[in-house]
């Protein structure tokens, strides 16, 4: 097993703690978490509600910041991060995959992936990412010119998938992306993002529906804003084997 | 026991989704209240003008008609006390005369005699500080208000006037306004001059003997019996009069003064009648954009109002409360702004041009009409959301607005058509498309910008007319530098002596001769100017018919276009010209029809002058002298030195007179401008803020996958310049349309300035257009830095 000197972690959080400040009284949605995740590594966080699943991927992705701890993602210390550093930092390293897709509804289905290559494209190289080629992937290959609100609910999540993977991001957060969606749609989303996955992309994936969660490498259990229980998992099911 | 008073739940969410949106119900209020302040401030600042001006009419006794006559012996009086329709008359010698303003200023002071007995039976005066006269003030007068308060000479001081061969000292008794010099002018179309103009009444004996017209009178002043034609009875008094040579006949609506009123009152009307419609109307406008947004924010909320059982007449009175609390609330402003702007004005008109009997009322007809119009309007914005909320089925409330997706799966049409052309970036196409998602929000704002920009060009157009008539009028129309007018012919030989004053660059002389232009339609009375056809001091812009100089030549008349429409000729026919001097008419040709901007001088030939007073040689008795502006002031004492001089005026003090008394107007374009630029602002500051709510999970979104701020503010921006790109042009074309037919309103014989718009307005109205554009995005732009992006990207829209 490799040291922690060698590991390529992509993910690193030290003590990370949000304490939430409701009028006079203070509500702790994490405490003193301390994670790992290797680079490639497919996670998923699972928990009841309010136990600080969706706080930890916010602060992973740079919407949030913690109150105390340290956190780090692909080697950067995001601690400290003024809004616009964040902002750059979101631009450049990480893809969305939220509950309710968040497609701009005035752009079509290439164009929404476009978008996000154009942010990248700003401050540096534009990735070597082309939309038709991600919509394919993901199985629109067909829809490219068509407007959200044409499309399924299950088409504008695997959308949503293809402008995650369009910047080449080091780390794919996913906030219950199948949460809005019917049991066949939800498969092929989770069937992208374990296909993005394979291909080297690290993917966290916050569910509270555990059997869709045996899809990870790892499963980390929260509670109460702490991680109670790390699963790795020896055999990731394959999404068209899980039932829900 | 105290009984718990329940506010109904509607009631109260009403209250609280106002509070929750204070920023944009408070623009909305504004808005409203503007169009009610606009409509209460100028119908007050109007009605308090007329009521003075009809009281002042009523109490001072104000002539139907006065006939000014070479010189009449007093009894004459007693003659036309019996003509049939004759009430009350009053005989009176009126002479203008020079005056020492100062040691070094001169002016013209008319002189009226009034009886010491009692006071005038007509055209009486108000005293306003001192007494009237009594028989033992022997060469005392009373001064006009106006003239008195702006230049010191006050009860217990002294005016210098000049009678003729030599000077005296007057005592100054009383200060006092007069119905019949509410605004001190000589002629119709003359601009006040307040400090080079007045009035000084004195003792009608006393007058007679200073200017030695002893037993005389040279002004008949007349109110007719009630019922009775003042024309017709007009006619019977210059009748009784024909021995004395009857110069002028002048009825109350010609009379300069109630002409000038008669103008500001209209103006006021004019404004009062466009400024409100205007405002309200966007007030509509946007009430609608907000109100529609609020109904389609609150679609979950009305779906479980009506599961609760909550009936459509309950949820559509819930969202009309809306409109009746921003109605209540810009009526209430309004009102109360309205009557600050009417007394402001009033107190403008008290204290800048001592309008006698002005007071400040409170018009109760106003202030329900005001609330009536404040609700109509209000109601009219909000009745088409608040009946689509009612209509709403509980379960399809419950789901996302079908309107907010993008329909159709088209691009519009501009992007089909032009898309190759158009840069290929997200930050310009995504503004782009936001217009044509929301088409009729989209449209109400364009017409809402076009509205807001239409006030501020209209306002600035009016300025720049009024500004081309100080700059250029004054230079390429009027081209002297000073002109006298004498009360008796000057010789040939005083004009070259006048020639070689130092300081005097040119001189020409003219004849200006009163007269009655008649055809068989009207009768126009005015002045005829009689020049050299070679003369150059006024500049004719000739709209028909033969240049100057051949007109001239021609011994014909040249009239301008406003009295050849009253008397129905053009070039080449026949008008009948009636003069005091001669008892036969003279009959000349229309040989050019001109454009006046002010007044309606009428022109011919020395010759045809020396005709129309039946002189068989030329006379004169104008000059309009060329002059060094260093010697401007000298030469003024000098000329009213001259035996017969009655009023010198030098252009730069009568451009600087007219700048002095437009400070009152630039109050107004001031007002309107900042109505104009304010309703600008609420317009795109409710539009922009219904789209930003609208939008919070995309902007949210966006933000989250990496678009700064800087983008994000540009989209925003761009997203306004494509509403402001039609919305301006059409404000401006709807301005000039606007201020065209403002200037229409305002057209007559006093004056017929053309709408000049310069250049530059085009372009300030457009940048200040975007740039309060800029400003009203600044709150808008603050909510989208401040959202909770973790939060926002969870809203269900």
């Amino acid at each position: 097993m490799p040291t922690p000197a060698e590991r390529d972690d992509v993910v690193v959080l030290e003590s990370a703690s949000k304490v939430y400040r409701m009028g006079e009284v203070d509500i702790p949605a994490l405490r003193d978490v301390d994670l790992r995740i290797p680079r490639g590594e497919f996670v998923a966080v699972v928990g009841p509600s309010g136990s600080g699943k969706t706080t930890m991927l916010n602060m992973l992705g740079g919407l949030d910041t913690p109150t105390h701890g340290r956190i780090e993602v692909d080697g950067v210390d995001i601690t400290g991060y003024s809004e616009r550093q964040l902002t750059l930092f979101r631009r450049e390293k990480i893809g969305f995959v939220f509950q309710f897709f968040n497609l701009i509804p005035t752009l079509t289905a290439e164009e929404n992936v476009q978008f996000a290559i154009e942010l990248a494209s700003r401050d540096g190289e534009p990735p070597d990412t082309d939309p038709r080629h991600l919509l394919e992937k993901v199985g629109l290959g067909e829809r490219i010119h068509h407007f959200p609100s044409q499309l399924s609910g299950g088409e504008q999540q695997r959308v949503a998938v293809a402008r995650a993977l369009a910047k080449d991001p080091v780390l794919v957060l996913g906030d219950e992306p199948t949460g809005n969606l019917d049991f066949r749609t939800g498969k092929l989303v989770l069937g992208a993002l374990k296909e993005m996955n394979r291909e080297g992309k690290t993917v966290i994936l916050v569910t509270h529906n555990t059997p869709l969660a045996r899809v990870a490498d790892r499963i980390l259990h929260i509670r109460d804003g702490q991680i109670m229980e790390q699963e790795i998992v020896e055999n990731p099911v394959s999404p068209d084997e899980i039932v829900w | 026991m105290v009984r718990q008073v329940r506010v109904p739940m509607l009631v109260l969410k009403t209250w609280r989704d106002i509070l929750a949106r204070k920023g944009q119900f408070a623009a909305l209020i504004v808005l409203v209240a503007l169009g009610i302040t606009s409509y209460v401030g100028f119908i007050d600042a109007y009605r308090n003008l007329s009521a003075a001006a009809d009281n002042a009419y009523e109490a001072l006794k104000m002539a139907d008609f006065t006939v000014s006559v070479g010189g009449a012996p007093t009894g004459v009086v007693h003659k036309i006390e019996v003509v049939p329709g004759v009430k009350s008359v009053e005989g009176r010698l009126v002479i203008d005369t020079g005056m020492d303003i100062t040691e070094t200023n001169q002016g013209t002071v008319r002189v009226i005699g009034v009886p010491v007995g009692h006071r005038p039976v007509v055209n009486d005066i108000l005293v306003e500080q001192g007494r009237y006269l009594t028989s033992e003030d022997g060469a005392a007068g009373l001064l006009h208000t106006r003239f008195a308060r702006a230049t010191g000479h006050m009860t217990g001081g002294r005016l210098t006037i000049r009678t003729g061969g030599g000077k005296i000292d007057v005592p100054i008794r009383g200060v006092v306004a007069s119905a019949e010099y509410i605004f001190p002018v000589r002629a119709k179309g003359e601009i006040p001059a307040i400090d080079e103009f007045t009035i000084l009444y004195m003792s009608s004996h006393e007058v007679e003997r200073i200017f030695r017209r002893q037993s005389q009178v040279n002004d008949i002043a007349v109110i007719v019996e009630a019922g009775a034609d003042p024309k017709r009875v007009a006619g019977r008094v210059e009748d009784v009069l024909e021995p004395y040579t009857v110069l002028q006949t002048v009825q109350r609506i010609d009379q300069p003064s109630y002409a000038a009123v008669g103008e500001e009152i209209k103006q006021n009307q004019s404004i009062a009648a466009v400024m409100p419609p205007l405002i309200l109307a966007i007030s509509v406008l946007s009430l609608y954009i907000a109100l529609s947004r609020l109904v389609q924010s609150q679609r979950g909320e009305i779906g479980l109002a009506k599961a609760l059982g909550y009936s459509n007449g309950a949820v559509l009175g819930h969202y009309l409360l809306f409109s009746l609390i921003i109605a209540a609330g810009g009526a209430v402003l309004g009102i109360a702004g309205g009557w600050a702007l009417g007394n402001y004005t009033t107190q403008m008109y008290i204290d800048l041009l001592h309008i006698p009997y002005l007071n400040k009322g409170i018009y109760i007809d106003v202030i329900f009409s005001a609330l009536l119009m404040s609700g109509v309007a209000c109601v009219s914005a909000g009745l088409v959301p608040a009946f689509a909320s009612a209509r709403l089925a509980p379960a399809k409330a419950m789901h996302s607005d079908p309107n907010l997706a993008v329909k159709g799966g088209r691009l519009p049409l501009v992007e089909q058509v032009f898309g190759w052309a158009m840069p290929k970036s997200f930050s310009f196409r995504v503004p782009l498309r936001n217009v044509f998602r929301q088409r009729r929000r989209s449209l109400y704002t364009v017409i809402g910008i076009a509205f807001a920009v239409l006030l501020v060009f209209a306002t600035m157009a009016m300025f720049d007319s009024v500004n081309w008539l100080l700059d250029d009028y004054f230079q390429i129309t009027e081209r002297w530098d000073i002109s006298v007018g004498f009360e008796q012919p000057v010789s040939g030989t005083q004009v070259r002596e006048i020639e070689h004053w130092d300081g005097v660059t040119s001189i020409q002389p003219a004849l200006a001769v009163p007269v009655e232009v008649s055809t068989a339609r009207a009768t126009h009375e005015g002045a005829v100017t009689a020049m050299e056809p070679v003369a150059t001091f006024h500049g004719f812009d000739v709209l028909k018919g033969d240049d100057p100089r051949t007109a001239l030549e021609r011994n014909g008349i040249m009239i301008p276009k406003v009295v050849a429409e009253k008397l129905g000729v053009g070039v080449g026919d026949r008008v009948t010209v009636d003069t005091p001097y001669r008892d036969e008419d003279v009959t000349l040709v229309v040989r050019s029809i001109t454009n006046e901007s002010l007044g309606t001088p009428m022109y011919t030939s020395l010759d045809t002058g020396a005709e129309l007073i039946g002189s068989p040689t030329r006379q004169y008795n104008a000059l309009y002298l060329g002059a060094s502006p260093r010697y401007e002031k000298a030469l003024k004492d000098d000329l009213y030195d001259l035996p017969g001089a009655a009023q010198v005026m030098v252009k730069n003090q009568v451009v600087a007179m007219f700048r002095d008394m437009m400070s009152f107007s630039y109050f107004f374009f001031g007002l309107l401008l900042a109505f104009g630029f304010l309703m600008g602002f609420v317009v795109i500051y409710t539009t922009f803020t219904a789209n930003v709510l609208e939008r919070t999970r995309e902007i949210a979104t966006m933000r989250t996958i990496g678009e700064d701020t800087g983008h994000l503010g540009l989209m925003v921006t761009l997203e306004n310049l494509f509403l402001a790109l039609p919305g301006i042009p059409l404000g401006l074309w709807l301005g000039a349309l606007v201020a065209q037919g403002m200037m229409a309103s305002l057209a007559g014989e006093t004056y017929n300035f053309p709408l000049v718009i310069a250049r530059e307005t085009y372009l300030y109205v457009t940048v200040g257009s975007i740039v309060v554009l800029l400003f009203s995005e600044i709150p808008p732009i603050r909510r989208i830095l401040r959202l909770d992006l973790a939060e926002a990207t969870k809203i269900i829209e």
